[in-house]
């Protein structure tokens, strides 16, 4: 990684313990920016139609190394200043912060732009698994057949 | 035949019932049957989405196998509706 990615991607994390909306909005402060844009995903209280008890994230030993890569992508296709990332893993209840991502740039365009491409890629790319238990009972594997 | 170690992630280790296990075959492919006949339907749905890695290389049915290779199973990732 060169020095400036190193400087301009402040904060890549997943970890057990709950997130924190200012950390990240902390981490990418910078003198540059003109707009900061957060991302905050949550766990919602159904899906498909069925109340969710409480769902589970699991993660790849990969996972910080694909996050760093969809970082870079990101920082290398927006003008971005300062960028940064959180998942949560284990067990997490309904209205607990799942992911929250944050990017800097000089103006607002871009930086919608940017953390709606880091989020989105997060989500398709990065090895990370849910695992949703229903009020029902039952419970899915999400992306399974 | 080449033998190593097949290791299933997240659905693919609950379809499994176990997070590894040595395999013997000389294919990704047969290897894969083989599971699917000894764990069930469940897990052979999941292979029909999943992600191979032969020691972390994204890999085909066809992949040639050799000793000491660790097979990983990813199931598809979290994703969720935009």
């Amino acid at each position: 990684m060169t020095a400036e990615l190193a400087g301009v991607i402040r904060l890549l994390g997943v970890r057990e313990e709950p997130l924190s909306v200012d950390e990240v909005f902390a981490a990418v402060a910078d003198p540059g920016a003109g707009g900061i844009a957060l991302f905050v995903g949550t766990v919602r209280e159904q899906d498909g139609g069925r109340g969710v008890a409480g769902l589970g994230y699991s993660a790849h030993p990969s996972v910080l190394d694909d996050l760093r890569a969809v970082a870079e992508e990101v920082v290398a296709a927006h003008p971005v200043r300062a960028l940064a990332a959180v998942h949560r893993v284990g067990d997490l209840a309904v209205g607990d912060l799942a992911v929250v991502v944050g990017v800097s740039c000089p103006h607002r365009g871009d930086a919608f732009a940017a953390c709606r491409m880091l989020i989105d890629e997060l989500k398709s790319r990065v090895p990370i698994w849910k695992h949703q238990v229903f009020d029902d009972g039952g419970d899915e594997w999400v992306g399974l057949p | 035949m080449a033998a190593g170690t097949i290791r299933y992630w997240a659905g693919a280790r609950a379809a499994a019932g176990t997070h590894e296990e040595p395999y013997e075959g000389d294919t990704l492919g047969a290897v894969l049957d083989a599971a699917a006949s000894a764990h069930g339907a469940e897990l052979a749905r999941v292979f029909t989405v999943a992600t191979f890695l032969l020691d972390g290389s994204r890999s085909g049915r066809d992949a040639a196998l050799a000793d000491g290779v660790t097979i990983e199973v990813l199931p598809p990732f979290a994703g969720g509706s935009r």
